[in-house]
C-alpha cells in the first residue's frame, strides 16, 4: 500500500532546483534516494516534510496516506509532521537542543501520559533505541557522543509513531563504525514497526545495504530506479554506472580509479537535453536532442537513458602490485609522540616511520588522534613529548633545538575541507604564486605548471576559490602544497568532503603524483577502502596508540587486532 | 537605497572640503538688523541671533563636523585592526596582557573621560580626538580579535602557516581581507560615534571656542530661537541625523556585500 506518493514534483528558487520528480514509498519499505551534492536530494525531502527554505516554491504532488501536503495549510502540515511523517537530520548536534536532556527530547513528542507513565515510556522508547542505560534520559546532549545523540534523535522523531520516516544523511556525521551500528538500528526499527522510510543518502554503498528500493538523483531528477539490487548489479544509467565505478574497493587495489569527468550542471540548464549527456562516454546526439524520458526496463526498474549502458570493464587483473617499493631511507621518524588537551589524551606515545617515496596510511576514527599527529609534525601544534625527526633533523615544534626554518620544504599538508582550504580574497593563481615563492629558488615551478601537475586549465589562475568545484579547490590545495616541492605531503582527510566521482579523481591524482614526483605520502582517512588505494603500510590508530600496523594489504586481509576486525565489518559491501 | 546613501555622504565630503567656497555669504558676517530672520530668498535657511546666514554657518561648519570624526575612524580602525590581528594571531603573553588592559580600558565611562580630558586640556578637537580613539579602539580589538581567532584555525591559514611565511604576512595578507566586511562597517560605526560625540560636546560647550561655525555649537547657539527661526537649531540636528543613518545604513550594506563576494 503505498503512503507517499510524489509526483512530478518541482522546486524552484532563483533557479530551477529539482525537475519533475516522482517517488513513491509503501508502508514497510525503505526507499533509497541517491545523488552527489547539488542534485536536490535534500530539497526533494524538505519539500515533501512542508519544510522548504524561505524563497523555495514547489510545484506537483505530494500525498501521504491520500492527503494532498503541497500547498495545504500550516495547521495541517503541523498535525502531520511528527505523527505521520517525521525527519531525522543529518547534524545531531544542531538537530537536540543544547539546553535539554535527552529524555526531554523524546517526552516532549509523546502523546500525553501521567507523569510516571510517561518516564517509563521514555525509556522504553530510549531502549527501543538502544540506549539501555537510564540514566542517560537524563543527559544533556554535550554529554553525549555522536551515536548516541543520533540515536536520541531518532527516539524523538518516532516518539509519535510516525508511518513514514525520512531521514536526510543521518550516519554521514558519524564515524564508520557507529555509522554502522545506526544503520542497522535504523533497519532494525523500520522493520519491527513496518514504517516506511525514507533515506537520503549521498552513499551508493549505504543505500545499497539498507534499501528496498534506490531512485538516484542527478542535476534535479531521477535518472535511475528500481530494486536495490538490480541497480547495484547492472546500473541501466552511465551515471550510476560510473559512480559505481568510481568506488574504491576495500578488498583491491584498482589499478585506475575512474571519475566522472566534469561536474554536475545546473537544472535549468538541461530541462530539454538528457542532464548526463556532457559527461557520457556513450553519448549519441539524440542525447542533447530530447530529455529522455524515464523509460520502463521491466516492471518497477526504469532507467532515463535511451540506450542500453555499456558495461564498464572492470578491470580484470585487480590485485595490483603496489607501486615500487620506497628505495631511499627514512623520511620522517616520529617516536614516542604525546599530546594531552585537558584530560583528552589525543597522542599517548605514538611512533611511526615514512620512508623517502613511501606511502603511509593513517587510519583512525575521530578522536584517535590522527588529526593531531598530522598537526605536530607540521609544526602547528606543539607536542607535550616525543620527537619528530625530518629526513634526519629534529622538528619538534617547541622544542629548544628545534630548528624549523627548512621544514616547510620537507613536508606540506592538504587539509580536509575543502570550503575552507584556499584564502577565498585571493586569486588560485596569487596563491600558488607565493607558495611557490616560499621555495628553493633553482626549479621553481610556475602557476602554469603547477595547475598543469593537477590537470586544471592555466585561465583558472585568475578564478577565486568560490568560482570553483569542492573537487577544483582540493587541487588547488595539492598544487599549493607542491609548488616547494616538499618531500612529505601529508594528506588529512583530503576527500572525505568529497562526492565519490571527485573523490577518485583527487585520488588518482595524488597517486600520480607520488608516481612521478616520488612524493611521500602520509594519507590520513577514517576510510579503509581509500587506504586499500593508496597506501602501501597502514599504521592504525584507536584513541591515541597504534594498534596495528604493516603492509595495507596484511592488515586490511588479515587484522590482528580487534578495533581493526571491528572497523572491516563496519564497512558497507562494495556492489 | 545604496545611491540614495552614497549620495547623502558625497554631498557631506562637498560640503566639508569646499563649504567654506559654497556658502553664499561670510559665515562670521554679522547683520544685527536681519536678527534671527526666518527663511527667505536672500537667506534660505534664515539667521541666527546677531543675524549670520545660517546656510553659509553650515557649509563653513561640515568641514570640522565631519573631519574629525573622519580622523577618529581612520585612527581607531587602524589601531583596533592591528592590535587585534595580533592578539588574535600570536595569542600567549601579547593576547593576555592587551585583554586585561581592554577591559581595565572598557571600565572606564567614556563620555565622563572625554568631558574631563577636553576640559582640563581644553584647545580644540584634538585631545578629544585622540582621547575618542583611545575609547573606541578597546571594543573594536576585541570584535577583531575574536574574527581573527576563527579564521586562523580554518585551513586556509594553517596552510600559510605550513608555508612558513611570515606571521606578519599571514596576519595582513591571508587573515586581513577575509576580516574586511567587519573592519569596514567597524570603521563607519566610529565615524557615526564619533559625529555624534564631537557633536555632543560642541553643544556642552567644550571643544570649540563659541562662535566658531560649526554643526553642534549651532544647535546649543541657536535653541533659543526654536520659536522665532527654528531653522537655525533644527538644520545643523538634521543634518547630523542624516550623516549619521546614512553612513550606519552603509556600513550595514557594505557587510553584507563584502561578506557575500570575498569570505564564503
Amino acid at each position: 500500500m503505498t503512503l507517499l506518493d510524489v509526483g512530478g514534483l518541482t522546486v524552484t528558487g532563483r533557479h530551477l532546483i529539482v525537475d519533475g520528480v516522482d517517488l513513491n514509498v509503501s508502508r514497510g519499505e525503505t526507499v533509497g534516494l541517491v545523488g552527489e551534492s547539488g542534485s536536490g536530494k535534500s530539497l526533494t525531502a524538505r519539500a515533501v516534510a512542508g519544510l522548504l527554505p524561505k524563497g523555495l516554491t514547489a510545484t506537483g504532488s505530494v500525498t501521504l496516506s491520500g492527503r494532498e501536503l503541497l500547498g495545504a495549510r500550516e495547521r495541517l502540515l503541523r498535525s502531520v509532521r511528527g505523527s505521520q511523517v517525521a525527519l531525522l537530520m543529518q547534524d545531531p548536534f544542531a538537530m537536540l537542543n543544547p539546553l535539554r536532556t535527552a529524555g526531554a527530547h523524546v517526552a516532549e513528542s509523546l502523546p500525553r501520559l501521567p507523569r510516571a507513565a510517561r518516564r517509563a515510556e521514555v525509556l522504553r522508547r530510549l531502549a527501543e533505541v538502544g540506549i539501555a542505560d537510564p540514566s542517560v534520559a537524563g543527559r544533556h546532549p554535550f554529554q553525549l557522543s555522536g551515536g548516541m545523540r543520533q540515536r536520541v534523535a531518532l527516539a524523538a522523531a518516532l516518539a509519535r509513531d510516525p508511518e513514514l520516516l525520512i531521514a536526510d544523511e543521518p550516519t554521514t556525521a558519524l564515524d564508520a563504525t557507529t555509522q554502522h551500528e545506526i544503520l542497522m538500528l535504523l533497519r532494525g526499527v523500520q522493520r519491527a514497526r513496518g514504517m516506511g522510510v525514507l533515506l537520503i543518502t549521498h552513499d551508493l554503498r549505504v543505500a545499497f545495504e539498507l534499501c528496498d528500493r534506490v531512485s538516484v538523483m542527478y542535476a534535479g531528477r531521477i535518472v535511475e530506479s528500481g530494486p536495490g539490487s538490480g541497480v547495484a548489479g547492472a546500473p541501466a544509467h552511465p551515471y550510476t554506472s560510473g559512480l559505481l565505478a568510481a568506488l574504491p574497493s576495500v578488498t583491491v587495489t584498482l589499478p585506475r580509479l575512474e571519475a566522472v569527468p566534469g561536474s554536475v550542471p545546473h537544472a535549468e540548464d538541461v530541462t530539454d537535453v538528457c542532464a548526463f549527456a556532457a559527461r557520457c562516454g556513450q553519448a549519441e546526439p539524440e542525447c542533447g536532442q530530447a530529455r529522455p524520458p524515464l523509460r520502463e526496463l521491466s516492471p518497477g526498474r526504469r532507467t532515463a537513458c535511451l540506450y542500453e549502458v555499456r558495461p564498464r570493464p572492470r578491470t580484470a587483473p585487480p590485485a595490483l602490485a603496489p607501486d615500487a617499493a620506497p628505495a631511499g631511507g627514512t623520511l620522517l621518524r616520529v617516536e614516542e609522540l604525546r599530546k594531552r588537551y585537558g584530560g583528552h589524551v589525543a597522542l599517548g606515545g605514538v611512533s611511526l616511520d615514512v620512508g623517502a617515496g613511501e606511502s603511509v596510511g593513517v587510519v583512525g576514527e575521530s578522536g584517535s588522534g590522527k588529526t593531531t599527529l598530522a598537526r605536530c609534525v607540521l609544526g602547528l601544534a606543539t607536542p607535550d613529548g616525543g620527537r619528530v625527526e625530518l629526513a634526519g633533523l629534529d622538528v619538534t615544534p617547541g622544542a629548544r633545538a628545534a630548528r624549523r626554518e627548512g621544514a616547510h620544504r620537507l613536508v606540506q599538508c592538504v587539509f580536509q575541507d575543502p570550503s575552507t582550504s584556499l584564502n577565498p580574497a585571493l586569486t588560485v593563481g596569487a596563491t600558488l604564486a607565493e607558495a611557490a615563492a616560499q621555495g628553493r629558488a633553482e626549479g621553481r615551478p610556475s602557476v602554469a605548471e603547477l595547475l598543469d601537475l593537477v590537470g586544471l586549465p592555466t585561465a583558472y589562475a585568475s578564478r577565486r576559490p568560490r568560482a570553483l568545484s569542492g573537487g577544483e579547490r582540493q587541487r588547488v590545495a595539492i598544487a599549493r602544497a607542491l609548488a616547494v616541492r616538499p618531500a612529505l605531503l601529508i594528506c588529512d582527510e583530503p576527500t572525505a568532503s568529497l562526492d565519490v566521482s571527485v573523490q577518485a579523481h583527487v585520488l588518482e591524482l595524488l597517486r600520480t603524483i607520488r608516481r612521478e614526483l616520488g612524493t611521500a605520502l602520509l594519507f590520513i582517512t577514517h576510510d579503509l577502502a581509500v587506504v586499500r588505494q593508496i597506501a602501501d603500510r597502514t599504521v592504525v590508530l584507536f584513541r591515541g596508540e597504534v594498534v596495528e600496523s604493516g603492509e595495507t594489504a596484511r592488515v586490511l586481509d588479515a587484522p590482528a587486532h580487534d578495533y581493526t576486525r571491528r572497523l572491516l565489518a563496519s564497512v558497507p559491501p562494495t556492489p | 537605497m545604496r545611491g540614495a546613501l552614497v549620495t547623502v555622504l558625497a554631498l557631506a565630503a562637498v560640503a566639508a572640503v569646499a563649504g567654506s567656497w559654497l556658502a553664499p555669504y561670510d559665515p562670521a558676517a554679522q547683520d544685527l538688523a536681519l536678527g534671527a530672520a526666518g527663511p527667505s530668498a536672500a537667506h534660505w535657511l534664515g539667521t541666527d541671533d546677531l543675524g549670520r546666514d545660517v546656510l553659509s554657518r553650515l557649509l563653513a561648519g561640515a568641514g570640522s563636523a565631519l573631519f574629525w570624526p573622519v580622523l577618529v575612524a581612520l585612527g581607531t580602525t587602524a589601531l583596533s585592526t592591528s592590535l587585534g590581528l595580533l592578539a588574535g594571531y600570536r595569542l600567549g603573553w601579547v593576547d593576555a596582557l592587551m585583554m586585561r588592559i581592554i577591559d581595565l580600558a572598557i571600565a572606564m565611562p567614556g563620555m565622563l573621560v572625554l568631558i574631563v580630558v577636553v576640559g582640563v586640556l581644553g584647545g580644540g578637537y584634538g585631545w578629544a580626538v585622540l582621547a575618542m580613539a583611545v575609547l573606541f579602539t578597546p571594543g573594536d580589538i576585541r570584535v577583531i580579535r575574536s574574527l581573527t581567532l576563527a579564521q586562523r584555525g580554518l585551513a586556509y591559514a594553517e596552510a600559510a602557516r605550513t608555508l612558513g611565511l611570515r606571521p606578519a604576512r599571514v596576519m595582513f595578507r591571508h587573515l586581513l581581507p577575509n576580516l574586511a566586511p567587519t573592519v569596514v562597517a567597524n570603521a563607519l560605526l566610529s565615524f557615526v560615534a564619533a559625529l555624534v560625540s564631537l557633536a555632543g560636546l560642541s553643544f556642552l560647550g567644550i571643544g570649540l571656542p563659541a562662535g566658531t561655525p560649526d554643526w553642534g555649537l549651532m544647535v546649543e547657539e541657536n535653541r533659543g530661537l526654536l520659536d522665532l527661526n527654528p531653522w537655525a537649531a533644527l538644520a545643523p540636528v538634521i543634518l547630523i541625523t542624516l550623516v549619521a543613518t546614512a553612513a550606519t545604513l552603509l556600513g550595514d550594506r557594505l557587510f553584507e556585500t563584502l561578506s557575500e563576494g570575498g569570505a564564503r
